[in-house]
């Protein structure tokens, strides 16, 4: 008998683009088939989700429904006092978010596009790490 | 002056009629990223520096933007338990950077969350976002009338639970008709720590 816990639990994904959902959803099923996946669209959606519940992995895109953007979701209260891994996903690359001469916490970032094996070893990656700490891109 | 001749020398003398991206991201609590998105997106207007390609958004276009969506930026994500357990929070409004600073130490010591704003516009964007227990309020300030942002405060249905300390070195005559105005308490420069946690403590009971 396995009794080995899952690796991943219930991931929350902040996506508003059906095609990125997509392929989300299969590389997140390549990882785990047995996760439990839920899907916002929105910065508000996903602090009104993670009020009341505990997820194992946030996984937001940079641009989103709404006002604020993955970055701003990285950066509030909930998920900051709750220390869950958190991936954002953006088309630009990391450089584009650090203000120049300033040290600025970013959290992990997956550059579209990306491979299924990019993703396993990316998201993986940053799930191992019990603390997750953010990266500070000099 | 208008938008398409603006230079940066006369950002730099005309005082806060501009603001840059970083400036927006930290009146609006969001990422600076964010800000240049609602750029990009045309829903906030702003124009480039010649050659450096930094933003400045003018402050009439900051108040437009501020005014059709002030629902978004409302503080309504905490749970009942967090909002219960949040610190009171103290708006400080004076033009005098040192001054404000001294208040605002005064004021954490007290445990208090505490937001500082040195110039009209963002003194009455804070006002609306935070909602706070606290206004400490400056009533001779170069640009700002303290009267009217009090009768404003005294008169708006969403600050009625804000009590607003005057804190100024104005004249006694002064002083006096802010309380006719409304003002819940008046400290009269120069004041002590004490006096102003006295203050504090009962206005907050």
């Amino acid at each position: 008998m396995n009794t080995e816990k899952p690796l991943l639990k219930i991931v929350l994904v902040v996506e508003d683009d059906d095609c990125l959902k997509l392929s989300i959803n299969r590389c997140l099923r390549a990882i785990d088939r047995n996760l439990q996946i839920e899907w916002v669209g929105s910065v508000d959606e996903a602090e009104a989700y993670l009020q009341t519940h505990t997820v194992s992995l946030i996984i937001a895109d940079h641009g989103l429904l709404g006002f604020r953007t993955g970055l701003d979701l990285w950066n509030s209260n909930l998920v900051k006092t709750s220390r869950t891994p958190f991936v954002m996903i953006s088309g630009y690359p990391v450089e584009y978010f650090v203000r120049q001469s300033t040290e600025m916490p970013l959290p992990p970032i997956l550059t579209k596009p990306f491979s299924l094996s990019e993703f396993n070893t990316f998201v993986s990656g940053h799930f191992n790490s019990q603390k997750n700490e953010p990266e500070v891109v000099r | 002056m208008t938008i398409e001749n603006f230079t940066e020398d006369e950002h730099v003398k005309k005082d806060r009629e501009f603001y840059t991206t970083g400036q927006v991201a930290e009146i609006f609590g969001v990422n600076f990223r964010t800000v240049i998105r609602w750029i990009q997106r045309g829903i906030l207007q702003a124009h480039r520096l010649p050659g450096r390609g930094d933003h400045r958004i003018s402050s009439n276009e900051l108040a437009r933007f501020a005014a059709e969506n002030k629902q978004s930026f409302q503080t309504s994500t905490l749970s009942p338990k967090t909002e219960a357990a949040r610190l009171p929070v103290a708006l400080v409004i004076d033009d005098e950077p040192a001054v404000a600073q001294a208040i605002s130490r005064a004021l954490k010591s007290l445990h208090m969350t505490v937001e500082v704003a040195h110039d009209g516009f963002t003194g009455g964007f804070l006002l609306h976002k935070l909602k706070p227990n606290i206004l400490t309020l400056d009533l001779k300030m170069e640009k700002i009338d303290g009267f009217d942002v009090l009768r404003i405060v005294k008169s708006h249905p969403d600050l009625k639970h804000t009590k607003v300390i005057i804190i100024s070195g104005d004249t006694q005559e002064n002083l006096s008709r802010a309380n006719d105005v409304g003002a819940d308490a008046v400290l009269s420069k120069p004041y002590t720590r004490a006096e102003l946690a006295n203050t504090v403590e009962k206005l907050l009971k």
